[in-house]
């Protein structure tokens, strides 16, 4: 297998290397942010090892020099290496040789081997230009390390981070970021500089960095070893630029403008009268970074500032449906004519339908153009020093304020929100190596904030509700609200013959049955800030015991803490649906407790003034009572009593894993990892009673104890010469509860819904601007009682007794050889099962919640509560424990959440310097089961570990199938070639191509309950999935010295360079919750059906009860909602000195 | 590139081994029917007369046949006293059936004897929306040549909209009924025949408008119906009542499968871990309440109106003709000057009697009206024993 090497003076001195060589030394000594290099060194005249031999190594990316002496095996590691390229020497005696643009990555091990024959000419010094392959021997970990010149080079579809993560092999994009091994994206953790910045509420990014200011993006997908947890997805290493010993820097500006944007395909929603396709006007960034050293050798530093200024425009087409055409014999339609067949035209008061595609024909009545616009501005600063040798800090500070507004666009402009952000991390670490290097100490900590308000696009709107029109006419809305163009109003109007109105027999010429019309006030107001504070002590210490040991342990912790805000302007949300004439008012509020419990007897607090009322569900009879708490309608402004919701969550862990290097080609990595967590109560429910249950509420609402997450690899390198490695890992993984569930499961979240009937009443006359009752007319008097009313969220939630953690077990095995110089090829088989989940369910109908492990309650939980049953003395207490214990019971009726994944990855890159650089993968991956993970994609719904997946037994129904992230099939092809152009330049081109298998598709269907899309009326993918979906991006940048250090590049690029705009979302409904006759119609899952028996399936009406009709169907049901980006051109430039 | 894409990818897919392919998971889920073998009746549920001390006429829905892990003894168990009045059977299946055998759509107009059509196996939701267009685009999007068009009109003198304005020629279709324009149709009704109730020789007649095919549902009880959304089922509901005393059965046409063509049968007590042969039923039996009379009137044991009609309810619709049967008696002699005659439509269960001399009865004088049980039902099934009401008039 010996390659042809790039040996300067080889031949002559007889030294060669052997690149990535053998793994000599055990492995993972590296944190988060640094990596590391080891190797041997061997008498090339005897093969014995050599002792004494000194290694320096030295970077621009090092303060100063890191120096090693080999052992008696003549082995060598150096590690706490900041990513970059380095030059290492070996000297012996007066023999030199060095090896440059020897790559070092974040969290990876390289290799370099020397042999050095003593009998050689003395005094010169040996240059070894070949690079050592990028197989790391000594680690099991899947995924991909993107380089600055990655980013650099290769079409980036953005300009932060996330925007990059795409290249890793298996990886997709989901609704809430790229998700990785079939995992959802939020089961990522994110990290900046060893920092944990995971969006603290939902499991997000947190902290959308540049990619300007990024020194390398390490993505882990799965092996990895027991320093990393709280992720059954992917973990994201970023590390930033650091300052060096030589000023540098660069200023730098890019534009996407908008007339280098194809035009996005509008995607039109039948029946409705407003399309919206949204177009880049402009996303521009233009800012500097600037590094360099303070104290030489000691101290460093480096600054960027990146604002980030965007523009997106929502143009918004209003169309009006025809009626004058008829089908020709041709097969063709007619010309239009709106008078009656009897007046010789074609009228015949329905709307006319496209014969090729089932659309209506419509006429388009104007476009208006709604821009959504942010700006935001990317800090940050850094200080490096190295205050005695062995010894390094960092400080680093990273802020990114975000101004944006959002104008309404189904609806008044105004309905929309402004929302201003604030990110912020700070990072500090130390890392120590002591003992000759044997021993190395790292402690790091961080603090990461967000903050996000959002408030009234116009402020004399910010007291008022916000108020969602449906099944109405635009012909009404339009001219009664204003929020119309005069073109779209006169055309929209109907009336009669002779009343100028176009189609004067169709009755309403602009429905609005598709979508919803916005007025008011911005609804839901957000003043949340979420913060986390972490901090972790590692210690390494290398030991000889049966070959090389290296133990490293560590513990962390952290203190997680969000406030949100629970409010709607005006103090209520309110779905006006027009077509049934019916009102719903929807308020947040805060219960005291039952009328005449000693909760609302004792209360003294004037806020608590109001009756919520809510029926008895739990009451056995022919008729069912109401309960009516004492309660407080949450309203006024943010920051009032009661609308911010302070919870948080604490972890902690410790790990200790052994990377014992048996042979000098096979290692053995163990390691065993505790986690826990402990998540509390909302502050101002910790040691209260439940106004309901008389449940006494403690500190912690639930407490994940005994974590344990073993991981055991092995790899072994056939060649014993660094250019294989066969490998193999198992082990577990826990999931890291984000806060959400504290503040709505543990937060006491409680909505009270009232629905009027909208035929005068309690909500007043026909108010003519929208021809039904005006919604705030429902609000005058806060006392009115309802025509139906609900309390949700009141019988209080939960805990399965002996509830345990989320985790998945993961195997990988596989391979990578070197196959050519430079040219690594591996083959890697990964499965990831869920093993466990926590989801909330109800087994008494929606009437209570339990958090728990769906599918699983044990029978030694059981038997306490049993004894706890017969020890009570007090009756209610006994018949409170008794119901529970029926509650729990049915936890294992629900089927066990299940996803699995098998993907099998065929993985191929090629690096010669930074000249060329090709990565390709492809990925066979099946994701199956029943439970897709912390998104709910079907419904859009982001609450990890509440969602309603599990809610009720019914919806269980056809969960099973390929998931939503089941793209069997996968390619991708990034790279780039620099052509030297001499004195003349250099000119690089980059490329990349994507191509995905379509996603699987479903038929939905309304519950009676949790309303729409919540019931998979067939079999999870039963209808096949979306087309395959494909592209290629290029980039041309051109680059040339000014002189002085001075360079000047300027570059190009085409996204979706065939402007191919593929589905990226169809419309899965197939039964809307209301038809388009007004009757609610609800439907229960066909278990197993095919899409036939959608003709069969019946109507479930308000109160679910079954009905003989049979469910009407969405008529824009199957049809595209969403397109990928259309093509789009970026221009840019960086002047680096 | 699209072509020689795939040509890669079915290339790759071909190579990737069969045991990742078909990865090791189990997809049993509680929700899961049993498609394997004939569609076996699970349940049935109908409503029954009971009692509670000397409480009678109660009554609830049970599990006549079949039962569920959650029934108690109340819930589950063979009924002798199936209410023939109201009633409603839901038969819960094991398994999906053809929808397409049990229920027809409703069309434009008339197809062949009337507004509904059969739907053809194999149409989809989609033939219905292509069906569901208007007139002028019907001929294009919805031919008659396509085997999966639906309400294609079978009238050799074609088929006339209902106001007349155009007739459909034979073989084009009416289009699907449809009038909120979503593409589905507005209603659907059962086919005559499919389910039939038999009781001895009496072919119970069904209201095929309130009678259904639902595919929903499962063995688990959703969060609101109950046992009685368990699913999939045919919904049974008797046009009128039920024979009174009669032992009752279901049959189902042998056209009524499940999507591998296996009629329906009844396994031992709806075990459906035990074996039946694909058309038998039998093992479904019932009983309904016998025919009983009440007094529906104001009547006086010793004070009675002489002129006052005297209204008797029976629990069923009567057979008008056997009325002539009522007698009564006048100090304990025969006593004709009076009528007897059955009401119609929702009256069509009370007998009223009618005192046709000159003056009404005779005062203070004591009179017994006897139902002897020659009076039926309509399907002429007898009550068990006569009813009687005696009193005496006033002075």
């Amino acid at each position: 297998m010996s390659t042809a090497r790039h040996l300067v003076l080889a031949a002559a001195l007889g030294g060669f290397t052997l690149g990535v060589a053998l793994a000599p030394r055990a492995a993972q000594a590296q944190s988060t942010t640094t990596g590391a290099l080891q190797g041997q060194v061997i008498n090339g005249d005897n093969g014995d090892s050599l002792l004494g031999v000194t290694v320096v190594v030295s970077s621009p990316a090092l303060q100063v020099s890191q120096v090693a002496v080999t052992d008696d095996s003549g082995l060598y590691k150096i590690t706490e290496l900041p990513p970059g390229s380095y030059v290492v020497t070996f000297y012996l005696d007066k023999l030199t040789f060095e090896h440059h643009d020897v790559g070092v990555g974040v969290n990876k091990t390289t290799p370099v081997f020397q042999r050095i024959r003593l009998s050689q000419a003395a005094g010169e010094i040996v240059k070894i230009t070949d690079r050592p392959p990028a197989i790391d021997p000594t680690s099991t970990t899947q995924g991909t390390t993107i380089s600055k010149e990655y980013l650099k080079n290769v079409p980036v579809p953005g300009l932060t981070f996330e925007s990059a993560l795409g290249a890793t092999a298996g990886s997709q994009n989901d609704i809430a970021g790229v998700s990785f091994s079939g995992s959802s994206s939020l089961e990522n953790q994110y990290f900046i500089d060893g920092v944990n910045t995971t969006g603290l509420t939902f499991g997000n990014a947190g902290t959308p960095l540049v990619n300007d200011f990024i020194e390398e993006i390490e993505v882990v997908t799965g092996g990895y070893n027991a320093e990393y947890g709280r992720a059954t997805g992917g973990v994201v290493n970023v590390v930033t630029k650091s300052g060096t010993n030589e000023l540098k820097g660069s200023i730098f500006t890019s534009i996407q403008p908008g007339f280098l944007t194809a035009p996005a395909e509008p995607v039109p929603v039948n029946a409705s009268s407003i399309d919206a396709v949204a177009n880049n006007a402009y996303i521009a960034n233009i800012g500097f970074d600037l590094g360099g050293p303070i104290i030489r050798d000691k101290l460093s530093f480096y600054v960027g500032f990146s604002p980030l200024l965007r523009r997106t425009d929502i143009t918004r087409t209003t169309k009006r449906q025809t009626d004058c055409r008829k089908l020709l014999p041709t097969g063709e339609l007619s010309t239009c004519d709106p008078r009656l067949p009897s007046q010789g035209g074609n009228a015949d008061t329905l709307p006319d339908v496209d014969p090729r595609t089932g659309f209506y024909i419509t006429d388009t009545l104007d476009e208006e153009v709604r821009s959504n616009t942010s700006q935001q501005y990317n800090v940050l600063g850094k200080l490096s020093f190295t205050p005695f040798p062995g010894h390094q800090g960092q400080l680093a500070l990273s802020a990114l304020p975000t101004f944006a507004t959002n104008p309404g666009i189904l609806g008044l402009e105004t309905s929309g929100f402004k929302a201003q952000q604030l990110t912020t991390d700070l990072s500090a670490k130390w890392t120590s190596k002591l003992n000759d290097g044997k021993t190395e100490v790292e402690a790091v900590v961080g603090w990461h904030r967000d903050h996000l308000g959002t408030s009234a696009m116009d402020p004399s709107l910010a007291g008022q509700p916000l108020q969602v029109l449906t099944d109405g006419s635009l012909g009404i809305w339009a001219p009664g609200f204003g929020g119309e163009t005069a073109r779209t109003i006169a055309g929209c109007s109907d009336g009669g013959p002779g009343s100028g109105d176009v189609y004067p027999y169709l009755p309403n010429n602009c429905p609005m049955t598709g979508r919803a019309y916005l007025i008011g006030g911005p609804g839901p107001l957000t003043n949340d800030t979420e913060q986390r504070l972490s901090a972790t002590l590692a210690a390494t210490q290398r030991v000889k015991l049966l070959g090389n040991h290296e133990i490293k342990g560590g513990v962390d912790v952290e203190s997680d803490a969000a406030e949100k805000a629970r409010l709607y302007s005006g103090g209520a949300f309110i779905q006006n649906f027009v077509g049934q004439q019916d009102i719903r008012i929807t308020r947040w509020v805060q219960l005291k407790g039952l009328m005449g419990s000693p909760q609302a007897q004792g209360n003294a607090d004037p806020r608590f003034d109001n009756d919520c009322r809510t029926p008895d569900t739990m009451h056995v009879g022919a008729t069912t009572p109401t309960l009516t708490f004492l309660c407080d309608y949450l309203g006024g402004n943010e920051g009032d009593p009661g609308t911010q919701i302070t919870s948080n969550t604490l972890n902690w862990s410790a790990f200790v894993r052994d990377s014992w290097q048996v042979l000098p080609n096979l290692t053995i990595n163990a390691g065993l990892r505790y986690e826990e967590q402990r998540l509390r109560y909302a502050s101002f429910l910790q040691h209260t009673v439940d106004p309901l249950t008389q449940v006494s509420l403690g500190k912690n609402a639930m407490t994940l104890q005994n974590m344990w997450a073993p991981r055991i690899g092995v790899i072994y390198d056939w060649t014993q010469e660094g250019r294989s490695k066969l490998y193999a890992h198992w082990g577990r993984f826990y999931e890291s509860i984000p806060l959400d569930i504290n503040a709505r499961s543990f937060g006491g979240e409680v909505q009270f819904i009232q629905d009027f009937a909208a035929n005068g009443g309690l909500c007043g006359g026909p108010d003519a601007r929208i021809n039904g009752s005006n919604g705030v007319n429902c609000l005058a008097d806060p006392s009115a009682r309802a025509d139906q009313e609900q309390l949700l969220g009141a019988s209080g939630v939960l805990i399965a007794p002996g509830i345990k953690p989320q985790y998945l077990d993961e195997l990988v095995a596989g391979f990578e050889y070197e196959l050519l110089d430079d040219l690594k090829v591996g083959v890697a088989y990964q499965r990831r099962v869920l093993g466990r989940v926590i989801e909330d369910v109800s087994t008494d109908g929606a009437n209570t919640y339990i958090i728990a492990n769906p599918g699983e309650w044990s029978a030694a939980d059981e038997n306490k509560l049993a004894d706890r049953i017969a020890m009570a003395t007090d009756p209610q207490e006994r018949t409170r424990l008794q119901n529970q214990l029926t509650l729990f019971r049915g936890i294992r009726i629900f089927d066990k959440p299940r996803r699995d994944y098998n993907a099998l990855q065929l993985t191929a890159s090629w690096r010669v310097s930074n000249q060329l650089s090709v990565q390709a993968s492809y990925t066979y991956a099946r994701v199956t089961g029943n439970y897709p993970g912390l998104i709910s994609y079907d419904n859009g719904q982001i609450d990890p570990n509440i969602s309603s997946q599990y809610d009720l037994i019914e919806l269980l129904a056809n969960r099973s199938g390929a998931l939503p992230q089941d793209r069997p099939h996968s390619i991708k092809l990034d790279g780039y070639y620099t052509f030297d152009l001499h004195r003349q330049g250099a000119l690089t081109l980059g490329g990349r191509i994507r191509a995905f298998s379509g996603i699987p598709e479903n038929a939905l269907g309304a519950h009676y309950l949790y309303g729409p899309d919540e019931s998979f009326l067939l079999p999870r993918g039963a209808l096949g999935r979306s087309d395959f979906d494909h592209g290629v991006d290029l980039k041309v940048q051109y680059a040339r010295s000014l002189g002085r250090g001075l360079e000047l590049s300027v570059y190009a690029t085409v996204f979706n360079v065939y402007d191919h705009q593929g589905t990226r979302t169809i419309d899965q409904t197939y039964a809307r919750a209301v038809s388009l006759s007004g009757v609610i119609q609800n439907a229960n899952p066909v278990s197993g059906g095919s899409y036939e028996d959608l003709i069969w399936v019946k109507q479930i009406n308000a109160r679910g009860d079954e009905q003989p009709n049979p469910i009407g169907r969405n008529p824009n049901f199957g049809n595209t909602t969403g397109r990928y980006t259309p093509a789009y051109a970026t221009l840019g430039a960086r002047l680096t000195f | 590139m699209h072509l020689a894409l795939r040509r890669i990818l079915h290339w790759l897919a071909g190579a990737v081994p069969a045991s990742l392919a078909v990865a090791c998971t189990d997809t049993a889920s509680a929700t899961d029917l049993h498609p394997e073998g004939p569609p076996m009746i699970e349940q049935v549920r109908l409503k029954e007369l009971y009692s509670v001390g000397r409480i009678t006429g109660l009554e609830r829905v049970v599990f006549g046949f079949g039962t569920h892990p959650d029934a108690g003894p109340e819930d589950e168990h063979p009924v002798m006293t199936a209410s023939p009045s109201g009633n409603k059977l839901r038969i819960i299946i094991d398994e999906l059936l053809r929808g397409n055998n049990l229920e027809e759509i409703a069309c434009r107009a008339v197809v062949d004897d009337d507004v509904f059509a059969h739907v053809p196996i194999g149409a989809t939701p989609d033939d219905i929306a292509r069906c569901a267009v208007s007139h002028d685009v019907l001929p294009s999007r919805c031919p008659g040549s396509n085997p999966l068009s639906v309400c294609i009109c079978d009238r050799d003198n074609g088929c006339p909209a209902p106001d007349n304005s155009y007739t459909t020629p034979k073989g084009q279709s009416v289009g699907v009924l449809d009038m909120d324009l979503d593409g589905a149709a507005d209603n659907t009704r059962f086919i005559r025949g499919a389910v039939r109730i038999v009781c001895g020789a009496i072919d119970v007649p069904i209201d095929l408008n309130g009678s259904y095919w639902t595919p929903s549902g499962n063995q688990q009880k959703p969060a609101q119906g109950g046992f009685d959304a368990l699913g999939p089922a045919v919904v049974l509901v008797p046009q009128g009542a039920l024979p009174t005393s009669m032992d009752c059965g279901l049959a189902f046409s042998s056209e009524v499968v499940d999507k591998d063509g296996n009629q329906v049968c009844a396994p031992p007590d709806g075990d459906i871990t035990r074996n039946c042969t694909p058309g038998d039923t039998t093992a479904i039996r019932f009983t309904v309440a016998p025919m009983t009379f009440a007094v529906a009137s104001a009547v006086s044991p010793t004070g009675q109106s002489r002129t006052a009609d005297v209204v008797i309810q029976a629990n069923v619709p009567l057979d008008a003709a056997s009325v002539a049967a009522v007698t009564v008696t006048e100090a304990g002699a025969s006593y004709t000057q009076f009528t007897a005659t059955v009401g119609v439509g929702a009256m069509s269960n009370q007998i009223t009697i009618h005192w046709t001399a000159p003056g009404g009865l005779a005062a203070a004088t004591a009179y017994v009206i006897t139902v002897p049980i020659t009076v039926t039902d309509v399907y002429h099934q007898p009550a068990p024993q006569p009813f009687s009401i005696a009193f005496t008039t006033a002075t």
